[in-house]
């Protein structure tokens, strides 16, 4: 059955509850991608839309094929493969988390998570475009 | 599917995959630090592939054996790796990443103090080999954002900077 307004609110809800629970620190940054609209069903479509691209901005999925795509054109003096891309903490940083830097290869890798999402997004969407969902 | 189902759905991939990572892949760095920096360092990737590629330079990394993003931006330091744009094996600029440099107004204006408002940042920049800390507006060659979300704050440099918007 297609969804509705009402069943849009409730996954709206649902969405923002899972966040919250599992990750709040995203929540804050979907909220702040997300473009506001009025009508619920493209709320909850921009909503799942900057879910995916905030985990696959953080993705350690993305990591291999960036390295050797700069593999593939730099390389060190010596004829060596670049060996890593990493981010250097700022002395904050450094003193809070008791590290130097962040090598991007231990990142997480969020390509199954990204994948089924997207498997639900697409049907969410087919669900509200049908002519009963309108 | 009805709603019970996508939202059973939603739950089991929530659980499924974010239910140990945040604690357990990095001790405290959040998770939130590496928004973003993947991005910056795919637009990189094209970068230096545009510059093989379309401009001809060989392009060495030196100082370093890692490229090294960073989470604020400062003046060059000639301690941390870059890339080296040669031709006909001279160096003829370098690539940094997260660097300030001096803006055209102030370069223009009579010698005073520098104020932060003096700085530009951007996420790649390419500049005179050689440059040190701060480089003169009119020492860079190409300067990049790589933002995958609308800026909300000001947009500086903008005359010389390309945006770099989202592709995936």
């Amino acid at each position: 059955m297609p969804l509705s307004r009402q069943d849009c609110v409730e996954l709206i809800r649902e969405l923002l509850g899972l966040l919250r629970e599992y990750d709040p620190g995203a929540l804050d940054l979907v909220l702040e991608a997300t473009e506001r609209q009025d009508d619920p069903r493209r709320y909850l479509v921009s909503l799942l839309g900057a879910v995916t691209k905030i985990y696959s901005e953080r993705s350690g999925g993305m990591y291999g094929p960036i390295l050797d795509r700069v593999n593939h054109f730099v390389r060190l003096e010596n004829g060596s493969p670049v060996r890593g891309l990493s981010i250097e903490l700022s002395p904050i940083e450094r003193e809070l988390y008791k590290a130097d830097e962040l090598d991007l290869a231990e990142l997480p890798d969020r390509s199954e998570f990204l994948t089924e999402l997207k498997v639900i997004m697409a049907e969410i969407v087919r669900e509200t475009e049908s002519p009963e969902g309108r | 599917m009805t709603r019970d189902q996508i939202q059973s759905e939603l739950r089991n991939i929530f659980s499924r995959h974010l239910g140990i990572s945040s604690a357990t892949t990095k001790g405290l760095v959040p998770q939130t630090l590496p928004t973003g920096k993947l991005y910056e360092a795919y637009v990189l990737g094209r970068v230096v592939e545009q510059l093989a590629t379309r401009e001809g330079y060989s392009l060495y990394l030196v100082g370093g054996t890692k490229i090294q993003l960073k989470t604020s931006g400062g003046p060059i330091n000639r301690n941390y790796p870059r890339i080296e744009l040669r031709r006909y094996g001279a160096c003829v600029a370098e690539l940094w990443t997260d660097i300030q440099f001096l803006s055209l107004s102030y370069c223009n204006a009579s010698p005073r103090t520098i104020t932060k408002g003096d700085f530009h940042e951007l996420d790649i920049l390419i500049v005179d080999a050689g440059a040190n800390g701060y480089p003169r507006f009119d020492q860079v060659w190409l300067g990049l954002n790589a933002k995958t979300r609308d800026i909300k704050r000001g947009c500086s440099g903008r005359y010389l900077a390309s945006g770099a918007n989202s592709v995936s």
